[in-house]
């Protein structure tokens, strides 16, 4: 799943720690999702949402298939 | 279409984090404080420590009853099993009377929701996955036995397996870390 977490975190001017503190996770974790590695649980996803103000679909984009 | 919680997502989150995981800014204790206990790192350690005295010396004494079991010639024998038992089992037992004592939040570099990390999808998958191992090396194990008549002791059973488990699933664990 394509996402634009890292196009949101340059917006905001947060460093991958910040944005991992807001959330609550690893700073591991913001890394594997910026990479689409990690899909994130619905909790979260409405997190990401939360903190950059933004709906849920406008974050991440299901992939073609 | 909007979605049902396009309301509450209408602004972005401005406030700093009470907390950080970063190591060099995280002021937190190395080892964490106790509400429970209503006291600071210190107390924590000291009751950690008397707890785990007290697992050490209760599974001393257990040592000490099953060894006056056994028939052996040295009378030292359950004095000295019940000593290196209780020895041994100090730092496992105050790193349990910690763990249980701990308010996990305030150590430091703890995550506050450690099941919505990739790390945590990393351990369930090793774990999922150790299992596995373990239920196809039971399998093995069992068929090799069958056939060839050999009684391996339920202590080195047991230990095999524990063995292969905690190995497969570090393995499993490092991969993906790997992979990332």
């Amino acid at each position: 799943m394509e996402n634009s977490i890292p196009a949101e975190r340059a917006r905001l001017g947060w460093s991958q720690q910040r944005l991992a503190d807001e959330l609550g996770v690893s700073r591991q974790t913001v890394i594997s999702l910026e990479k689409g590695r990690y899909d994130p649980s619905l909790p979260l996803a409405f997190r990401l949402a939360a903190v950059f103000g933004r709906r849920i679909e406008d974050l991440f984009t299901p992939d073609a298939d | 279409m909007t979605s049902p919680h396009t309301h509450d997502v209408a602004t972005p989150a401005t406030e700093a984090p009470r907390t950080t995981t970063d190591p060099r800014r995280d002021t937190r204790p190395r080892w964490g404080r106790s509400a429970r206990l209503g006291g600071g790192t210190g107390r924590l350690l000291l009751m950690s420590l008397v707890l785990g005295l007290l697992i050490a010396l209760l599974i001393g004494a257990a040592a000490y009853g099953l060894a006056t079991l056994r028939d052996q010639p040295d009378a030292r024998y359950p004095w000295i099993m019940g000593l290196i038992m209780a020895a041994t089992s100090l730092p496992i037992g105050a790193g349990v009377a910690w763990f249980l004592l701990v308010d996990r939040t305030t150590v430091r570099g703890a995550i506050r929701d450690t099941e919505e990390t990739v790390e945590g999808r990393w351990l369930e998958k090793a774990q999922s996955g150790a299992f596995g191992d373990l239920l196809v090396v039971i399998g093995l194990g069992t068929f090799v036995i069958g056939m060839t008549g050999w009684q391996p002791s339920p202590s080195l059973t047991g230990a095999t397996l524990i063995v292969v488990a905690a190995a497969s699933a570090a393995v499993r664990y490092l991969l993906q870390k790997r992979r990332g």
